[in-house]
């Protein structure tokens, strides 16, 4: 077991960078970010045990992820009803999309903030470049309907692009 | 290239700043769980013993059989409650079934729906207990009015109590009644309602 969790942190460790995606897509303030990262550290290890090395580590990771900033994570509401609100409206007025590198990934942040729930996860794994085989096995829906879904967002996003 | 690919680059090359060692990711994965399941699931929990241990807060719970008995209802009355036990293991062990579905390890979709359905045991266990509970009740007022001699004698005619204050006295049982299943409805919808609206909400935009 110990040697389990040896493996299972250093894999952790390695592809943190799907947490930190999911939980600045997914949160709105740095505290509530933190908290959601915490989040889902806990259910992956709580999981960990039913990952049986059927599917990649990283799919399981984007699967568990998803599931805990969607379904099972407490939103701390008072902070975005409160001055977070004021920044993201902030955020939103600014729709310039700017050529530099950081820009690029800011702006590209702040639109994926206006998405619904299942849009942000779906953009998250479209980003990522998953197959849409994939994609449908993570939302829990035909592959037909993640095509569908995946190219209405893409549209969006081009449109967003060109404004 | 376009810009969406060229946005989708850039996306792949992003950096994170906070980089965790594993020590400190084995630190955060020891912490204590707030996810909303947990606290469904320690409410449900809560909610089964609190029907299991109501008897036992009620003054006069059991000396009230005494009563039923002088009703012609201690048989039904025997059967209600047994009922209610039955209903209650019977959901208590759907719940538990259906709670131990519920892995984050499984699609989207799916853990909403397993959700849902865990907590839809519990939904119909209050529901079905609160239906004998009311159809309880109902027997006893009828039988009351048939053997019972203090309200025999409110229907009898030349009582000093007339038709109007029985009417009354319906419509004030009527009332609290619907006071009582309000209080209820608020206290669910508080708890849960909001939640599960926004569960279903997922899950039609997930199948549309």
């Amino acid at each position: 077991m110990h040697l389990n969790e040896n493996d299972f942190l250093q894999l952790l460790e390695k592809h943190q960078n799907i947490i930190h995606k999911i939980c600045r897509i997914y949160a709105y303030d740095y505290s509530n970010q933190k908290d959601l990262f915490q989040e889902i550290s806990i259910q992956l290890w709580k999981s960990y045990p039913t990952f049986k090395g059927k599917s990649k580590f990283t799919t399981w990771m984007y699967r568990v992820g998803l599931n805990t900033a969607i379904t099972l994570y407490r939103k701390n509401k008072k902070f975005i009803r409160g001055e977070d609100y004021s920044k993201l409206s902030e955020l939103k007025a600014d729709d310039g999309y700017d050529e530099t590198k950081d820009n690029q990934i800011n702006w590209l942040y702040e639109k994926i903030n206006t998405f619904s729930e299942i849009e942000k996860a779906l953009i998250l794994l479209y980003l990522e470049d998953k197959k849409y085989s994939e994609i449908a096995e993570t939302m829990g829906i035909s592959e037909v309907n993640a095509r569908v879904k995946i190219s209405r967002l893409k549209r969006k996003l081009k449109t967003m692009l060109e404004q | 290239m376009n810009k969406l690919d060229a946005l989708k680059k850039e996306w792949k090359n992003q950096k994170f700043e906070l980089q965790l060692t594993k020590d400190e990711l084995h630190q955060l994965t020891q912490k204590k769980s707030v996810s909303s399941i947990k606290w469904i699931f320690i409410f449900s929990c809560f909610e089964f013993f609190a029907y299991l241990l109501f008897p036992f807060f009620i003054p006069d719970y059991f000396e009230a059989f005494e009563y039923y008995r002088s009703i012609h209802l201690y048989n039904f009355s025997i059967l209600v409650n047994a009922l209610g036990y039955i209903i209650l293991s019977y959901f208590m062990v759907q719940f538990y079934l259906n709670y131990r579905k519920i892995k984050t390890s499984n699609s989207i979709a799916f853990l909403i729906e397993t959700i849902i359905s865990s907590r839809k045991s519990v939904n119909k266990y209050v529901a079905y207990n609160i239906s004998l509970f009311l159809l309880f009740i109902i027997f006893v007022l009828i039988n009351a009015f048939k053997y019972d001699e203090n309200y025999i004698e409110l229907l009898s005619i030349g009582s000093t109590i007339n038709e109007d204050s029985i009417v009354k006295m319906v419509i004030a049982i009527i009332v609290i009644m619907i006071m009582v299943l309000s209080v209820l409805l608020v206290f669910y919808y508080i708890i849960y309602g909001r939640y599960f609206y926004r569960l279903k909400k997922l899950i039609e935009e997930l199948e549309a």
